[in-house]
């Protein structure tokens, strides 16, 4: 008698990922409605960086879809919330900062989350192009060489990844996709995921400064200018990993997202 | 931008209110109106706190979802700052540090 696997969608593969169930109870608690294809989707993505082996890597993951300011505030690895400004709006599928006063801070000094040789910060820009230095993920504080961030540079719509003193600014046509800026191996490197696939420069030289001890933040350069007016779908912060894994990551995050909002990555 | 003009102290303790808010709530700080100092203007050396209609009906918790005029200290932390009727409005480039590059 032959016996029929019995399938029971994502419970079929080990079960629910305790992360996953951490994440969406606490969203939930704050107000978040999370529906079957989320909860589906967030789980996959855990399950995903665990299978890929970079999940212990992510030291910071906010996915602010939920349109109310608290769940937004939720970071899918430690469960610990950052806190939003005012003049942030908080939409399905993102938050957009009015490019004035509104930004994130994830509360923890940057030094904690990044070593000065290793890491790795970016957010999904969904669209807008940014005003000129907009900051879109940055440890904040003094600018030169101790800040580490992703945005426009002065030559207008470019991608520019600042890593203490080594920085890479790339011609590119839109600034919309997952923009990361990262250190490994003696290299800055500043790539981008869109629909059209990953890629990304890189320059190879010592930096001259050391990661300091500003609070981290995303949607600004510091707080007190640099304040981005765009749509930001996701901010993250991880140590340094490989190109593979930036590539894994930034598409695991990007299915997360899609699958997540209904919308579309340019 | 519409908000209050006041001293950096009163800002503060503006913010460490509606940060108390939310922990006499067992819930983290998830949101604060911010303060920014004025750089320029015709009150360049005060400190602003950001406070018009939306930021007032910023969706912050819960479902229904509330907002900060659902809080009962709102009313408390509008009065301390002079209430809705003290805000003034002010040029988003008088709180933008000067050269920063």
């Amino acid at each position: 008698m032959m016996i029929l696997q019995q399938t029971r969608g994502v419970l079929s593969s080990g079960g629910f990922d305790p992360f996953a169930a951490r994440y969406i109870n606490k969203i939930e608690s704050f107000g978040a409605s999370v529906s079957f294809l989320q909860r589906e989707a967030i789980n996959n993505f855990y399950k995903s960086a665990k299978t890929d082996g970079y999940f212990s890597q992510i030291k910071r993951l906010y996915l602010p879809i939920w349109a109310i300011t608290s769940p937004n505030a939720v970071d899918l690895i430690t469960s610990t919330s950052g806190t939003f400004t005012s003049g942030v709006t908080h939409a399905p599928g993102y938050v957009q900062g009015n490019g004035s006063t509104g930004y994130f801070t994830t509360g923890t000094a940057s030094n904690t989350l990044i070593a000065t040789g290793s890491g790795m910060i970016g957010t999904l820009n969904f669209t807008g192009i940014p005003t000129f230095n907009t900051g879109m993920a940055t440890s904040g504080g003094g600018l030169g060489g101790i800040s580490a961030r992703c945005g426009s540079g002065n030559s207008g719509v470019i991608q520019t990844a600042l890593w203490l003193g080594v920085n890479v600014i790339r011609s590119a046509s839109s600034t919309s996709g997952i923009l990361l800026s990262a250190r490994l191996s003696g290299a800055t490197i500043s790539g981008k995921r869109n629909s059209a696939g990953y890629s990304e420069d890189t320059t190879t030289a010592a930096t001259t400064a050391v990661m300091g001890a500003d609070n981290f933040i995303f949607m600004a350069r510091n707080t007190v200018a640099g304040f981005s007016s765009n749509r930001i779908g996701a901010g993250f912060i991880t140590s340094g990993v490989d190109l593979a894994t930036r590539q894994k990551f930034t598409l695991n995050l990007k299915t997360l997202w899609e699958t997540c909002t209904g919308l579309t990555l340019p | 931008m519409i908000g209050f003009v006041t001293t950096q102290e009163q800002a503060q303790a503006a913010n460490d209110a509606v940060a108390q808010a939310q922990t006499d709530r067992g819930l983290p700080v998830f949101w604060l109106p911010g303060s920014y100092p004025i750089f320029s203007g015709e009150h360049a050396g005060e400190t602003f706190i950001p406070c018009d209609d939306a930021i007032m009906d910023t969706p912050l918790l819960g479902s229904p979802v509330m907002s900060p005029k659902d809080f009962p200290e709102f009313a408390q932390i509008i009065a301390a700052l002079g209430g809705l009727s003290a805000r003034v409005e002010i040029d988003a480039q008088d709180i933008t540090a000067p050269n920063i590059s």
